[in-house]
């Protein structure tokens, strides 16, 4: 019930918020110089040609109420219609969110298959040759800009091995893993780089920790006290960072989506942008933000779960 | 203590969270069932998509042809009349049908006309049907969708497009044929009859739906192949129309339109075989595909044209002398290298070599960086002036284009800031006047000089590119004699002596035209493209 009732109020705070955002957005997209129909015609663009597709696009309508239709398509779900595509903003993101999710998911989950384990055998061996070597390649994965390593990554396993296909997101399931993989594991290195620092640090403090030698001492084995003690406690700080990364790979799916040619959100957005397509940026930026209030629900939901001292008020 | 069950229900919700934003299939047994409800979803929609296929071309998949086609960017609007983008336009008349049609050289022949014959006087227009003809769908092409399909593609109100059939009085249509009054001689009137702006669309399948808007979700046309699915952004797919009039001639069954809008992943796809041809390769990457045994690169005469523009409502800018000696002092051979890799021409004047009625003695302006010296001392610039030069972010051509202007401009004393902007802002900059000097690129659209006449030396209809370059009365009348005169030779008179008008004003300055690059990969066969940029798809093959 207690917990009901907190993620309840949690949703509920989600009203004010999005209403904010609709009318930063709103007003912010149109401050922008640049006009959407100028833009699609270009360097033909003449006078009537513009005013004739102005009012093709609906925005020879006044500025307020081009809001209240905007707002009223927020508040029915609906999304509206997309500018430039004509089509209903909502089926675009629909079409396109669980490419983006995938990846970013697929991303995630190879980071913690792979800071997790890394972090470990460098915290045991802290200041030794493992150590050492692990954290000098997270560096060098730091290091390199994320397009450069997709590049790099399509040139090796696509090009030269013919391994893993170079673009696209597939048709089945089994195609869609094969896809992914690469894109994801160019996303999980930086990610993991991120991670396996937070997470070394935490397990090197937490092994100092009494806990741990009483622990060993009453004579429980070195893995109960791995799991249960050590990294239980260590994962804590961890999964705050890696939920707040989630946003973050959101948004850097947007470049390793165009070196992959994945038809995901960002290039959605990215396109959107460009061609100030008001209706698709508006929806995708209030799905954004409200994903990423209901992801920091879902972290705050995992704390009280990973640590029984913290309660949900 | 902890217990074992907290420890596990703990880990649930982690790969439960890491499942849900993923909606993917994991290696953790957690997450079965989130997998199984997306799994069952995308197997539904991989059959239903796989039925329509069978059902509309009847082929079995493995004999099916199909081409797959990466390009730049995708469709954005295919509505005949209302497009704009050659993303559309270039793709527009594998799906739509009109009288006559284009060949792969820009002859005009028949399509769902047999021809068309115009009267003595240029007044009158009529073409023949041919026998049988229907829509993609089977339903028969009326007299009716003829003639609302071509009213409205003449409305002002509706697009640029109308002005190609401006000079249309009326449009009578009967079951045989379709006949145009001219309110006066229109003399680029045949090649109207064969744009894509002027196909025939079925005015009650339009009506059905509930307008355009519905209507293009699932576009019903008379041309070779009919659109069949329509993902945006995504990729379209396109199946061969089995009621076109000339249909034994298709040979491919299938045409898939993928969006590779990143350089880079484009020619990877068309290397690894994953795509049969892509568009728009940057010429930078020539050499090292053309070492490539698995691609061939390919170059289709083209009209675009690279083009400095000046905004002349500036003093400096007013003065002929001053944009003249600033063209002359750009040695264009040395774009075209290092812009270009070596591929393309030097543009003597605003029409293309590709254009019929590009003057050939024209000599343009040729590198002479003496002459501009002079040139700048006599119109009183000895010390130069400075300059923003805004170019559209992300192009590196035009950043390079950008670079060496800069070198060039500089023992004129003309230093120039560039000013590299986001392709929005860079719009809205030139359609405002709000820029000094800038770089453009145009693509002719119809195989006629009068629509870049008009743009680029007629003020009442952009301003000049919106140069802002006050056409003189003599001269505008000489352009609007250019589109009125039937006479073949009065033409040519006509469009040299606006070549040479605007040589002498050097209105703006022409740098160099360049193809189209096409790589195609091993099995493509008979892929055309014409000046005009658009996609001549009747003979294509493949062959794996």
């Amino acid at each position: 019930m207690k917990k009901l009732n907190y993620i309840l109020k949690r949703l509920l705070q989600l009203v004010p918020v999005v209403l904010g955002v609709t009318i930063l957005l709103f007003f912010v997209m149109r401050a922008i110089p640049g006009d959407p129909a100028v833009i699609r015609l270009g360097i033909r663009a003449t006078e009537e040609g513009v005013r004739n597709l102005r009012r093709e696009m609906g925005l020879d309508k006044p500025l307020p109420v081009q809001y209240l239709i905007f707002l009223r398509d927020v508040v029915t779900l609906d999304l509206g219609t997309s500018i430039m595509y004509e089509y209903p903003v909502k089926r675009l993101i629909l079409e396109r969110l669980p490419k983006t999710l995938y990846l970013a998911g697929y991303a995630t989950l190879l980071s913690v298959l792979i800071t997790v384990p890394m972090a470990l055998l460098a915290a045991m061996n802290k200041d030794r040759w493992p150590d050492q070597l692990i954290r000098g390649g997270f560096m060098l994965a730091l290091g390199m800009p994320q397009f450069w390593v997709g590049v790099i990554l399509l040139m090796i396993f696509a090009l030269r091995i013919r391994l893993f296909p170079v673009s696209g997101f597939g048709e089945t399931p089994i195609e869609h893993l094969r896809h992914m993989t690469l894109p994801a594991v160019a996303l999980a290195l930086q990610q993991s780089s991120w991670l396996m620092r937070s997470l070394r640090s935490d397990i090197i403090d937490v092994i100092r920790a009494d806990y741990v030698d009483f622990a060993r001492a009453k004579g429980l084995r070195e893995r109960l006290v791995m799991t249960k003690h050590i990294l239980r406690n260590a994962l804590i700080p961890t999964v705050t960072i890696l939920g707040l990364n989630i946003g973050y790979l959101v948004g850097g799916s947007i470049v390793i989506e165009r070196v992959f040619a994945i038809p995901g959100m960002g290039s959605l957005l990215l396109n959107s942008i460009f061609s100030r397509d008001y209706t698709v940026v508006e929806g995708i930026t209030l799905s954004f933000a409200a994903m990423v209030i209901l992801i920091n629900l879902l972290t705050d939901l995992v704390y009280s779960v990973l640590d029984p001292r913290v309660t949900l008020d | 203590m902890y217990s074992r069950s907290k420890w596990t229900a703990a880990l649930a919700v982690i790969v439960v969270l890491t499942g849900i934003l993923s909606a993917c299939a994991p290696a953790e047994p957690e997450v079965v069932e989130v997998t199984r409800v997306v799994t069952e979803k995308e197997e539904v929609e991989v059959t239903k998509v796989v039925k329509e296929e069978v059902e509309v071309t009847a082929v079995p998949e493995e004999e099916k042809k199909v081409f797959r086609f990466g390009r730049v960017a995708g469709a954005v609007n295919p509505d005949p009349v209302f497009t704009d983008a050659n993303y559309d336009i270039w793709y527009m008349q594998q799906y739509y049908s009109g009288l006559l049609r284009f060949t792969k050289d820009l002859e005009v022949e028949g399509d769902l006309a047999t021809g068309c014959e115009a009267s003595e006087d240029g007044l009158t227009y009529t073409c023949q049907l041919r026998e049988g003809i229907t829509f993609s769908d089977g339903t028969p092409i009326t007299a009716e969708d003829w003639e609302w399909s071509l009213n409205r593609a003449r409305n002002p109100e509706n697009g640029i497009w109308s002005f190609t059939l401006s000079a249309v009085e009326s449009i009578e249509a009967t079951d045989e044929t379709v006949t145009f009054e001219l309110s006066e001689p229109y003399a680029p009137f045949i090649y109207s009859l064969a744009l894509f702006n002027a196909v025939v669309m079925p005015k009650a399948k339009v009506e059905e739906a509930g307008g355009w808007e519905n209507f293009m979700n699932n576009p019903i046309g008379a041309g070779p192949f009919m659109m069949e699915e329509w993902k945006r952004g995504e990729y379209m797919r396109l199946a061969k129309n089995p009621n076109y009039w000339e249909a034994d001639r298709i040979n491919i069954d299938e045409i898939m339109l993928r969006n590779i809008p990143d350089d880079n992943a484009r020619i990877l796809a068309v290397q690894a075989g994953e795509v049969d041809a892509i568009n728009y390769a940057p010429f930078n990457r020539v050499p090292d595909l053309q070492q490539d045994p698995n691609v061939n690169v390919t170059f289709f005469p083209g009209t675009a044209q690279q083009t400095i523009n000046f905004n002349h409502r500036m003093d400096e800018f007013s003065d002929p002398r001053v944009r003249r000696a600033l063209c002359l002092a750009l040695d264009k051979d040395a774009f075209i290298e290092t812009v270009n890799f070596g591929v393309g021409e030097v543009a003597t004047t605003y029409l293309p070599h590709a254009d019929q009625y590009h003057d050939p003695d024209l000599e343009g302006w040729p590198y002479d960086p003496e002459e501009a010296k002079r040139l700048m001392e006599e119109a009183g610039y000895a010390d130069g002036f400075d300059i923003a030069f805004t170019t559209r972010e992300g192009r590196q051509a035009y950043q390079q284009i950008a670079t060496l202007t800069q070198s060039m401009w500089e023992p004129l004393n003309v230093n120039i800031e560039i000013q590299p902007l986001e392709t929005g802002l860079y719009y809205d900059r030139y359609y405002n006047n709000e820029f000094e000097s800038q770089i453009n690129g145009w693509t002719n659209d119809v195989p006629d000089p009068s629509q870049k006449t008009g743009y680029y030396m007629d003020y009442s209809v952009a301003e000049c590119v919106h140069s802002g370059w006050e056409t003189p009365d003599d001269v505008k009348a000489l352009i609007d004699e250019g589109v009125t005169t039937l006479d073949e030779e009065r033409r040519q008179e006509i469009y040299s002596s606006l070549q040479q008008t605007y040589n002498e004003e050097t209105i703006h300055c022409p740098l160099y035209e360049e193809p189209y690059l096409v790589v195609l990969g091993p099995a493509v066969r008979n892929f055309y493209q014409t000046p005009l940029g658009t996609y001549v798809w009747r003979d294509l093959d493949v062959s794996r």
